[in-house]
């Protein structure tokens, strides 16, 4: 057992998904299960909170997966592309519980924020307790804690969160501001000021 | 916890939660029971059609075998 999961650490996801598609052998996306499944599973429990939701959600992302594995074309690596589909389905899945209306915002037109303001931010989010900001996650809408998870979690690059929300470069900068704008926001109102950065804030 | 994750609170959100062990199950016998109805649709649509197609064509082919091997005869 242990010389059969070493052997298939060796194999990439691509190279799984390609016998999967010639051989039609359902066993194999067990190994993408073992890869993946707990990877999805947190990303589910830090967009929905239940534990419960967020096991359902996981298996129906993993079985849809799945389903469209021969959709999968290989332009963004395997991981990315699973979570694209479990940000998604956690969106509606959101929707559809909280009858959340769809956030529209003004994509541009607005002066951008200066990347030094952004790198500030970015590290007092960054420095949070993890307590609070697990909190926090939960008051701002699903939008918002997708696109947060998806920069500063999963560490995405612009271009596949660009992917994954369909929409253009400069929209999901705009978006990812203003989910920051929104979190530190509530972090004010709630806790009242940065712990360590006070004074700069 | 590796430094990375240290620095980065995001990463620390919900560590440690795993799935329970009879969640893999239940997922591939799911997966097993859809491959099992995909593939008995793909009987009984594109295999049948293509199977059904092949027959006619074989029988077209029979007929005109035995009306050129009938006009040779003759």
């Amino acid at each position: 057992m242990t010389v059969i999961r070493k052997k298939t650490k060796k194999v990439s996801d691509k190279e799984i998904i390609r016998t999967i598609l010639e051989t039609g052998n359902t066993n194999l996306f067990g190994i993408l299960y073992d890869r993946y499944a707990n990877k999805v599973y947190r990303k589910c429990l830090s967009m929905v909170k239940n534990r419960d939701d967020a096991q359902d959600l996981s298996h129906d992302i993993l079985v849809k997966t799945f389903l469209n594995i021969s959709k999968f074309e290989g332009n963004s690596s395997f991981s990315t592309w699973v979570y694209a589909i479990t940000y998604n389905q956690c969106i509606d899945f959101l929707r559809q519980k909280q009858k959340v209306r769809k956030v529209n915002y003004e994509e541009s037109s607005e002066v951008m924020e200066k990347e030094e303001d952004n790198g500030v931010q970015e590290k007092k989010i960054l420095e949070m307790e993890v307590e609070r900001l697990q909190e926090l996650l939960f008051e701002v809408s699903p939008e918002d804690r997708a696109i947060l998870l998806m920069k500063y979690k999963e560490e995405m690059s612009v271009e596949d969160i660009q992917g994954v929300l369909s929409l253009s470069s400069s929209a999901v900068k705009m978006r990812l501001k203003r989910a920051r704008d929104r979190l530190r926001k509530q972090y004010l109102k709630k806790y009242g000021a940065f712990k360590q950065h006070d004074e700069q804030f | 916890m590796n430094e990375e994750n240290k620095f980065n609170a995001f990463k620390r959100i919900f560590e440690g939660e795993n799935l329970p062990e009879e969640h893999k199950e239940q997922v591939m016998q799911q997966i097993d029971t859809l491959k099992f109805i995909m593939d008995v649709a793909d009987i009984f649509t594109i295999k049948q059609v293509k199977a059904n197609s092949q027959l006619c064509e074989a029988l077209l082919n029979n007929e005109q075998e035995d009306h050129n091997s009938s006009e040779d005869v003759d």
